[in-house]
């Protein structure tokens, strides 16, 4: 089928083209909203600009297809192949993207606002500055992927693989991260205020400058990252694994961290004013020179002291 | 036909050496993604047509094509000494140049099959067909190729001159390289040699090593691994997962 005749057809109201071969196909600035694609073959195919709204592509092979700006919203994409395809600026606002395979797909700057992406592969995608508001990423696996400056806010990701991923500068408030494994990812000015964290695993991970205020990383995994200058401003950081983390810097006032593992972290210059540390661990901890604790650990709620090793004080 | 696969014996036109070949398919129209099969130095046996059915049972055609098609037509053979002896001597005979015009033959076949996507092929290759794997790297169909356990890419080409090592250059896609530490047929100091060049060719590689010794992936052999092979063949999954890709509703 030719695109000429595809087009004749969709004008004279056929919508079904299930199971069809439209591999290397030019169909850019086309409309097709409503067309039923069904587990069909779309492999290298010029989609361009093409309108594709409320259409079900559920199971389409689009490997490598190029779908610049092209108009997916409201789709069924379910199960569907977008290895290496192009989707820069694409709109697939609250598409149905569940269990698709979009390894190393170009999505930089695409509206994926609201879209379904549970259970999605999203290994090494590109994402920079694309638009995740409200989506549902559960379990999806995201490790290696650049969502540089992509906007998360209120997503869900629970459970979700982003090992290695590159979150610098992301907007995550409000997103829930219950559980996720962002171990060594790059979270470096990361805005995640509010952002649910528990259980979460970012051990080796990068935080720094990140603004974690008022979030909550209870249990959460934290061995070893970087944490410098970070912010977590009246942040939940109950039993926390922070051993050797790097939290030079880092604003800690008001935060919780009652029965946090602090061995070896280094909190120089750290700001503790008014921080629970209520049976936290702070074997061999570097203190900053001036602590105010809000929970004292000693009879003196006021330590005067150098950076120096707690562990060693006499 | 095995459950959920359509598999056959095919040949492929190939000039005057029409190549004898495994295909398993996933049941169904496709158009699936394609890998070729590469064998070791015993043939396109049982072990290779059972990896090759595995590999279709993860949504690709798969083609195992004969490396030995010249010298030994329908060739295999099970794991004895003498096997491995027969083996080695038909793999002595194999050239880079022919081995590589083969592979572009199953390549144009695959081109042919309805069910199968007509562009961006995978290749996996064990023992000889790692190294093979290695060589077919270099083709441009070729978009993400895993070389098990490859004996001599550093050190020789099928049919002599310069080693395949020096063709790294010419890989354009990803490789995934697959070695056991104990291999007393590949040396660390090779490996490292191998990790030097796809590093200087900025080649998109990943290597894995892990505590075992040759053919560790091969559950016919003494050396088989199970806990390592299971580890391996996630990370082809993720290889070809991550770079042909399956639709699936």
């Amino acid at each position: 089928m030719n695109p000429r005749e595809i087009l004749h057809r969709y004008a004279n109201g056929e919508r079904n083209f299930s199971k069809s071969n439209w591999q290397g196909i030019d169909l850019s600035d086309s409309h097709l909203s409503q067309v039923i694609l069904y587990r069909s073959a779309l492999a290298y195919s010029y989609l361009v600009r093409t309108t594709l709204t409320e259409s079900n592509l559920r199971g389409a092979d689009l490997f490598k297809a190029d779908l610049m700006e092209a108009n997916l919203r409201g789709s069924d994409l379910t199960g569907a192949c977008f290895v290496l395809s192009h989707l820069a600026g694409a709109d697939l606002a609250e598409t149905t993207l569940m269990r698709a395979n979009l390894s190393r797909a170009n999505l930089n700057r695409a509206d994926l606002s609201g879209a379904d992406l549970i259970e999605a592969l999203l290994a090494e995608v590109h994402m920079s500055e694309a638009n995740l508001t409200g989506a549902d990423l559960g379990s999806a696996n995201l490790c290696w992927a650049n969502l540089t400056r992509a906007t998360l806010r209120w997503a869900d990701l629970r459970r979700a693989m982003l090992y290695s991923a590159r979150l610098h500068h992301v907007d995550l408030r409000g997103a829930d991260l219950t559980d996720a494994n962002l171990r060594c990812a790059d979270l470096s000015r990361a805005v995640l205020q509010e952002a649910n964290l528990q259980g979460a695993s970012l051990r080796g991970a990068d935080l720094s400058l990140a603004d974690l205020g008022q979030a909550n990383l209870s249990g959460a995994e934290l061995e070893d990252a970087n944490l410098t200058q970070a912010g977590f401003r009246a942040a939940n950081l109950s039993r926390a694994d922070l051993r050797r983390a790097q939290l030079n810097g880092a604003d800690l006032s008001e935060a919780d961290l009652q029965g946090a593992d602090l061995g070896e972290a280094d909190l120089r210059f750290a700001i503790l004013h008014d921080t629970n540390l209520e049976g936290a661990n702070l074997q061999s901890t570097l203190l900053p020179s001036k602590v105010t604790l809000a929970v004292p650990l000693e009879d003196d709620p006021i330590w005067d002291i150098q950076p120096q090793v707690l562990g060693e004080r006499p | 036909m095995t459950t959920g696969l359509e598999t056959s014996w095919v040949t492929i036109p190939n000039g005057e050496v029409p190549l004898n070949a495994y295909l398993a398919s996933p049941a169904g129209r496709g158009p699936f993604p394609a890998i070729l099969v590469l064998q070791e130095v015993f043939g396109v046996n049982a072990h290779i047509r059972d990896v090759t059915e595995q590999v279709a049972r993860l949504g690709y055609a798969a083609l195992a094509p004969s490396l030995f098609q010249r010298t030994a037509p329908g060739f295999e053979v099970g794991y004895s000494d003498a096997d491995l002896a027969l083996g080695r001597h038909h793999k002595d005979q194999t050239q880079a140049a022919q081995l590589l015009g083969d592979l572009q033959a199953a390549l144009d076949y695959l081109k042919t099959l309805p069910q199968v996507r007509p562009a961006g092929f995978g290749v996996m290759g064990f023992c000889f067909g790692g190294h093979v794997a290695y060589l077919a790297a270099t083709l441009p169909d070729v978009i993400a190729t895993a070389s098990f356990y490859g004996a001599g890419i550093a050190t020789f080409t099928p049919g002599g001159g310069s080693p395949t090592l020096t063709r790294t250059a010419a890989i354009h896609g990803r490789i995934w390289l697959f070695f056991g530490t104990q291999d007393p047929l590949i040396p660390p100091e090779q490996v490292a040699q191998i990790e030097a060049e796809l590093q200087r060719c900025q080649t998109d590689y990943r290597l894995f090593t892990y505590e075992a010794g040759h053919g560790f992936l091969c559950d016919q052999r003494h050396s088989y691994r199970p806990a390592v092979a299971a580890e391996a063949w996630q990370a082809v999954q993720h290889l070809f997962q991550g770079t042909l890709g399956v639709a699936a509703v």
